[in-house]
């Protein structure tokens, strides 16, 4: 609770009194702070501030006597020096657990009201996650942590207590102080996976990270805090270990991925319609599906042609077969082992005064995919100084390059498994070559793209081949950021401190895309170049004040004032129709379009924070945040006014208040807080608007439609509807728990349960588009949250060398949409026609919304008597959308184990989410393709379990006898004609559950003893770990790996031919010097 | 040291004065978009081209689509059409089809009508109307009663509209074409439609043309409510087109974002077949030169006339004219049917550069009474406007051509009340209707 003050107590002077500064380390050198530092002597004492260094004046008789709780004390004596280091031990389970809190601000632990959660950068990095964000997955209770897509560089998704806003918003993200950008840019249903751009920090840059749950922890932050805080900490510099001028680490990981989980092909049954087999050159229509003939009846008749080295397929009975047509397996043809490699490098060292850190370090992935990649490069500079025993002074500079091959991915028809899962066992995408790069498996002589759909152009409705696409269809990225800040401490006396810091984050994202001739969404080629830039300028300025009112009671007051500006501009250039092949420049197009956007915004806020400390067990504090906004502005409000959010929190240390230590008990706590956060308004929502300057197209769902200017001549459209009276989005929210420990500290046990209620929520509301308009923007929606969560630690066994580490974290999360607007019952989050992810007024977040069979009032199904028209003995469609899935996991949970023996350390975390529903469209299509392996049950005869009955003129059920018993073919008539797929069918036949357990890591690593070492003067320590991510994974779910989201972190549980998700095992060297 | 913090502390004190000033840090303009526009802002030569596209785009790309798969000019074949083919279509699947039709075209023109009204452009306030007429007019043959009279005011806090009846929309139709006449005919006003109009290149002439050539076609299907129908719609063709050059399309050109909606659905979806459907059959068994214009015979695709990426898609023909005039001749029984017939007949094959005079000697309109003439005029009409949606207008009027369901025992005749509108004006939405139902013209 006190932030970076020295405390005096006297000022005795003695002719002999000198000022001693020093720093207190722990055993692994990094700084503790906080510690209490007196003279054996005299009653003079001080405080180590945050960064564990003090001033204090003592003679050189005297002894300095350190007193930290959780740790050993230690005595030492001043003698000569002047400057000390003073390492001291850790006692088992350290209870002065220091947190970094809002606004950068270091506090203990027991001192908070609300819950956090604290996951170190060793545990980050300890299996190697590229994406820091995923090195959090299963060890934070409350955090639901998803994947995008295996692919290298795909964005990781953050869920922190549910979310609080329509349209999922992720937890703000501030790195040393400064907030910085983690967008997921140009996420799509169909395109590329695209990183969030939090991928660019390197995890070994972490020093740790800090996990703000929820609102009222996170009122500081106002507007960006609603759906809570991952506050994270860079490493700093320190003095090098004994001998050394400076400390060198330099670590490497070596990693292999491989595809985790395919769904399953049928590989009984040939390309073709109705049992017969239509070849991919034939006209027929059918070859567009795989309902062919049986594969047993089929030979190759040995004639070699551009569609099968192995020849034309015939009958079995046909004279000209020669051998027996055995089927491809495209899936395992086309994925390979993909090879990755991180080089981390980093110096640091300092003296009494001065620290500085540097590192350097590459990552180079390469995925599952052939061709796909992503790279990153960084490099960062630290360094902080004590320039006098009152101010402090420090600049970070961390300088990013990333980015790399993506490849198209999902609703699009370059997406590399929708082109991959509907190709019919009987035709080889590859045509027998082994290397991806080979022409001869998506090239036909005559120029046209080789697919099972044969190459006429007019055909239609072809997928490229994988092949094709990831050769033909490149799209790069590179990304090069700066993330600096600075900051100034100032301490004019012992009561007062005031911190000023300015960061900056910065990045360019430039991309390019190209479509070849030939490709079947851009028969006549595209390219596309997009330039991003993306400035957020922060600057806070704190001033905390600290006073003992009374013996007992000591009260601290913070006043922060905040300055926030963000500037975000994008253009794009896309040129149509290559004019030449094989030639990909914009001056090689036959017409262009361009476009740009441009949005620039502004905030002002103070906070101001009041805490008390009782006797250091009871403590109180309450705050106010204000703030304004440019986003208010319009022509009725000219200049905004502030909007408000208050926070009050209170800790009680029971165990100290009321002296009940003991063995069996060791610590008792119970909290509760109290806070409001919110979220602004979206830029420029405050007007009526007719698009102009951007691209202006016209689609309708089947096609990439037309786009603007035509001929020079340019188009307008109304926008959605703005609104001059907006307000922010408001969070209210309730925290209380319970933080107890046994058994010595050997057990701890933290269990919190929150509420929140969140109001005057943002929309786009849908209006009836006879309006004229397709939405308007309103403050309408409301919904709440509640949930619970239980964080256990344990160490079952501490003997001698031995030690076995538990921590065991369980929550879940109930959401609720309790309002949208007046006469708005649904709210689309995104999605396909037929399968949207859904707000739904009375449903819990984000719902799988789409149409079922029909069903009578209990939820039986209908089968149909035939009355209404469809055929009799199978279910009917029904027409109208009804929640169908629910994506929110009932519980998630993590279970990770530590033991350490002399060198040898093993881990593992077992991680799960129970109970979610995931949309399989993947599933659906192949089933209507015939190429998913329930299709092999063709021809089989099966009773559906329903009620007999039809729909009536409006669509309603009609019961009219008992139970189904008239058993019915499930054919292609079925599958495929009708509606036993969700291509075509009722979308709710292809929810699934997701639910899964998996070993999310595991780490066998060595520490040798390098001191026995000849070389231990050059080589300090060498540790070597093997690791491996998600190797095992227990799921039902029929698709690809359930860990998977396509429309973003709003839009989780739509799996439509998402890439597969990986495992991955490899090593790690880390080398001290 | 106190220097160094009194210099630091007056610096950071000035950066926060300076900063919280309202207008260095709430500068005048910084939540103004400046990618978009607004209305007061809007000229009639950017509102034009979108509504003109977008009434190319959807009436050419989902309402031909579904229409043509209703009275079976082509067949649904696979994925979704295949379940369209079988009837079985939920209210999203029109979602985007009349939201193009309400928030583009018809919110465009309603705009350009009021900014033309408001600064006395009167050439564009009389081409907005006649493609109000159109488009409002289409939406009414294609759902029954639809908004229009409240429709188009979302920024004036109408966010609901009521739906007229057809039956005023149709009076609406009828006085927006007769007022654009007026407009049309008005002397020149500061500011003229020219190249951003395609369909007549700002020639209010042609523009006059169409608004009677419209009145024609609205009165027509008026057959079963309004025994003056034909009297009524000779008059208005009296003044409509003259040719084939009068023939009101919307242009496509030669680029992968300027396409033929036909032919983007073709290349890119294609799940349609032509050879299984009425129209191919029809025109097979009579050895139609125009086939091959219409279907791709080497492919499942649609021909060039339609389906290339250029061609054009077409409001309305001096064809369709002449077989109104033809059907109106007829059932006054006054003896100018035959005349007006084989123009209709020769229009459509002149408009694919082929010449008709065999195929209308094969094919005369023969026949002692309208009922029997009819047939063979909407046979040919249906033939003629392939991948129009009239022919669907003329199937519900007359029931020709005699065609069978696909499914079940009715063929669809109207497209449903969408879920937006369901989901956001539900308590306007006429209930109880289906895609059998039917509406006031179509008894």
């Amino acid at each position: 609770m006190l932030s970076a003050v020295l405390v005096l107590c006297t000022t005795l002077a003695f002719s002999q009194v000198k000022t001693i500064t020093g720093r207190i380390i722990d055993q692994s050198g990094a700084p503790v702070p906080f510690v209490t530092i007196h003279v054996k002597e005299s009653k003079q004492a001080v405080s180590a501030d945050a960064e564990g260094t003090f001033a204090i004046k003592a003679e050189s008789s005297q002894t300095l006597i350190i007193t930290g709780t959780g740790f050993e004390t230690k005595e030492v004596k001043v003698g000569d020096q002047t400057s000390l280091t003073i390492q001291i031990s850790k006692k088992e389970s350290n209870l002065t657990e220091v947190v970094v809190t809002a606004l950068g601000i270091k506090q203990e632990r027991k001192a908070l009201g609300y819950a956090t959660q604290q996951v170190s950068g060793a545990s980050l990095v300890q299996a190697d996650a590229n994406n820091a964000l995923s090195g959090l997955g299963g060890k934070v209770a409350g955090l639901q942590i998803s994947s995008s897509t295996g692919t290298p560089g795909a964005a990781t998704y953050m869920r922190l207590r549910g979310v609080t806003s329509l349209v999922a918003g992720q937890p703000l993200i501030v790195v040393d102080g400064v907030p910085i950008d983690n967008s997921n840019n140009g996420v799509s249903l169909g395109n590329v996976a695209q990183s969030n751009r939090a991928i660019d920090i390197n995890p070994d840059d972490i020093e740790n990270v800090s996990v703000i749950k929820g609102p009222a922890a996170a009122t500081m932050y106002g507007t960006q805090g609603s759906d809570g805080v991952i506050l994270i900490t860079t490493k700093r510099g320190a003095k090098a270990r004994g001998g050394n001028r400076f400390d060198i680490t330099y670590s490497a990981n070596f990693t292999f991925d491989n595809v985790n989980k395919l769904p399953e092909l049928q590989m009984k049954y040939s390309q073709g319609y109705d049992g017969l087999y239509n070849a991919p050159n034939s006209s027929a229509s059918g070859r567009r599906l795989t309902w062919g003939a049986l594969i047993d009846t089929l030979k190759w008749d040995g004639v070699a042609t551009e569609w099968d080295p192995h020849g034309s397929i015939v009958g079995a009975s046909d004279p000209t077969g020669k051998t027996k047509v055995v089927p491809y397996n495209n899936a395992k043809q086309f994925f390979r082992t993909a090879f990755s490699q991180t080089h981390n490098l980093s110096l640091s060292g300092g003296n009494d005064f001065s620290s500085y850190r540097f590192s350097f370090s590459n990552l180079a992935s390469s995925g599952i995919i052939p061709v796909s990649s992503f790279n990153r490069t960084t490099f960062l500079v630290s360094g902080d100084t004590r320039l006098s025993d009152k101010l402090k002074t420090g600049a970070t500079v961390n300088y990013i390059v990333s980015g790399g091959n993506r490849v198209q991915e999902g609703s699009n028809t370059s997406g590399i498994m929708l082109g991959l899962m509907r190709t019919p066992t009987t035709f080889d995408n590859s045509n027998g070559a082994s290397d991806p790069k080979d022409p001869r498996a998506f090239l036909l002589s005559d120029g046209n793209q080789r697919t099972f759909r044969g190459e006429s152009n007019r055909s239609g409705g072809k997928y490229d081949n994988p092949y094709w696409t990831i050769n033909r269809n490149p799209f790069r990225d590179k990304v090069q950021r700066i993330l600096a800040n600075a900051y100034l401490s100032y301490d004019p006396n012992s009561w007062l401190n005031i911190t000023e810091r300015i960061g900056v984050d910065h990045y360019g994202d430039d991309r390019f895309q190209s479509f070849a001739i030939n490709s079947n969404a851009y028969p006549t080629g595209q390219i596309d170049y997009t330039n991003i830039s993306n400035t957020i300028y922060n600057n806070d300025l704190l001033v905390t004040a600290t006073h003992n009112l009374t013996d007992d009671l000591k009260g601290t007051l913070l006043l922060g004032n905040n300055l926030y500006f963000t500037e975000f501009n994008q253009n794009n250039l896309e040129g149509d129709g290559y004019v030449a092949p094989d030639y990909y420049s914009l001056a090689n197009t036959s017409s262009q379009l361009a476009s740009n956007n441009y949005q620039r915004t502004s905030r002002l806020a103070f906070n101001a924070q009041v805490k008390l400390d009782y006797k250091g067990y009871l403590f109180v504090d309450g705050g106010i945040r204000a703030e304004k906004s440019s986003t208010f502005i319009s022509y009725a409000v000219p200049y905004p006014s502030f909007v408000y959010f208050p926070s009050a929190g209170a800790s009680f240390v029971f165990s100290d208040a009321f002296n009940m230590a003991s063995k069996v008990f060791s610590y008792g706590k119970l909290r509760f807080s109290y806070g409001q956060a919110g979220r602004l308004p979206g830029i420029y929502g405050t007007t009526n608007t007719f698009a102009g300057t951007s691209v202006v197209a016209l689609a309708d769902g089947w096609t990439s439609g037309i786009s603007f200017p035509i001929s020079g001549q340019q188009a307008v459209f109304g926008n959605g509807l703005g609104n001059a009276n907006l307000k922010p989005e408001r969070t209210s929210s309730i925290d209380v728990g319970t933080e107890l420990r046994f058994l010595d500290n050997r057990l701890g046990l933290d269990v919190t349960y929150y509420t929140s209620k969140s109001h005057d929520l943002l929309l786009s509301v849908p209006i009836s588009p006879s309006s004229g308009y397709g939405s308007y923007y309103t403050n309408g929606a409301a919904m709440q949250n509640h949930g619970l969560e239980v964080v256990l630690n344990a160490t079952p066994v501490r003997t001698g060398d031995f030690r076995w580490d538990m921590n065991i974290n369980w929550s879940f999360n109930r959401s609720k949409i309790t309002a949208l607007a007046p006469g708005v019952s649904t709210y689309t989050i995104t999605g396909f026609t037929g399968a949207l992810i859904e707000n739904i007024v009375g449903q819990p977040y984000g719902i799988v919304y789409g149409t079922d069979f029909l069903r009578d009032s209990k939820g039986n199904l209908i089968v149909s008597d035939g009355q209404d028209g469809t055929p009799a003995g199978y279910p009917i469609a029904g027409t109208n959308s009804v929640p169908i899935g629910n994506p929110n996991p009932k519980w998630i949970g993590g279970w990770q184990n530590t033991f350490t023996y002399k060198g040898l350390s093993v881990g593992f975390l077992f991680e799960t989410k129970q109970k979610f529903d995931v949309w399989n469209g993947t599933n659906g299509a192949m089933v209507y393709f015939g190429t998913a392996k329930v299709t092999e049950n063709r021809g089989a005869s099966y009773t559906f379990p329903g009620v007999l009955g039809h729909a009536d003129g409006n669509g309603n059920a009609v019961v009219t006898g008992g139970a189904n018993k008239t058993p019915v073919v499930l054919d292609q008539g079925w599958y495929s004609d009708y509606i036993g797929n969700s291509f075509t069918g009722p979308a709710a036949q292809s929810v699934e559950d997701g639910s899964y357990v998996r070993l999310r890591e595991v780490s066998l690593g060595y520490t040798f003893n390098t001191k026995s070492w000849r070389i231990h003067n050059v080589i300090k320590s060498l540790t070597v770990t093997a690791i491996g991510r998600n190797l095992w994974l227990h799921t039902k779910y029929s698709g690809v790996d359930p860990d998977t989201g396509l429309g973003g972190s709003a839009g989780l549980g739509i799996d439509y031919f998402n890439n597969p998700g990986t495992r991955t095992f490899g090593f790690n060297f880390k080398i001290g010097l | 040291m106190k220097t160094l913090f009194q210099r630091l502390a007056g610096i950071l004190l000035v950066v926060v004065v300076l900063a919280s000033c309202k207008k260095t840090l709430f500068p005048a303009g910084i939540n103004t978009d400046p990618n978009a526009s607004t209305k007061d802002r809007l000229l009639p030569n950017v509102l034009l081209p979108g509504a003109e596209y977008s009434i190319a785009y959807t009436v050419g790309g989902d309402v031909s689509r579904f229409t043509s798969v209703f009275i079976q000019s082509v067949r649904g074949a696979a994925r979704q059409f295949k379940a369209y083919d079988q009837y079985v279509f939920t209210a999203q699947d029109f979602d985007n089809c009349w939201s193009n039709f309400y928030t583009q075209g018809l919110n465009n023109l309603y705009t350009l009508k009021e900014l033309a009204v408001q600064n006395g452009y009167a050439h564009y306030s009389g081409i907005a109307k006649v493609l109000l007429a159109y488009e409002v007019g289409l939406a009414s043959d294609l759902w029954g009663d639809v908004p229009y009279s409240e429709a188009f005011r979302g920024d004036s806090s109408v966010l609901q509209p009521k739906y007229d009846s057809q039956q005023d929309i149709y009076d609406s139709v009828f006085s927006l074409l007769s007022s654009a006449i007026t407009d049309l005919g008005a002397a020149d006003s500061q500011i003229e439609p020219g190249d951003d109009d395609f369909i007549y290149g700002g020639v209010t002439d042609s523009w006059i043309k169409l608004a009677y050539s419209l009145e024609a076609r609205f009165y027509i299907h008026l057959s079963k409510v309004d025994n003056s129908y034909a009297d009524k719609a000779l008059a208005a063709a009296a003044n409509g087109f003259t040719g084939n050059s009068d023939n009101a399309a919307v242009p496509f050109f030669d680029d992968g974002t300027e396409a033929n909606p036909w032919y983007q659905y073709v290349t890119q979806r294609g799940d349609i077949s032509y050879d299984d459907g009425y129209l191919y059959q029809f025109m097979s068994s009579k050895s139609d030169p125009r086939l091959n214009a219409y279907f791709d015979l080497a492919g499942n695709g649609i021909g060039d006339a339609i389906g290339a990426y250029n061609a054009p898609v077409s409001l309305m023909t001096y064809s369709e004219l002449k077989f109104i005039e033809a059907e109106a001749h007829s059932a006054k029984g006054d003896g100018q049917e035959t005349a007006a017939y084989n123009a209709a007949v020769g229009a459509s094959f002149d408009a694919l550069g082929l010449n008709g005079s065999t195929y209308l000697a094969a094919n005369p309109l023969t026949g002692a009474d309208h009922a029997t003439r009819l047939q063979t005029i909407i046979a040919q009409k249906y033939v003629a406007l392939f991948s129009e949606p009239e022919p669907l207008m003329d199937w519900k009027r007359t029931g020709l051509p005699a065609l069978t369901a696909t499914t079940g025992a009715n063929i669809p005749r109207r497209f449903i009340y969408v879920q937006a509108e369901l989901d956001h004006n539900g308590n306007n939405v006429p209930k109880g209707l289906t895609l059998f139902s039917n509406s006031w013209w179509d008894k």
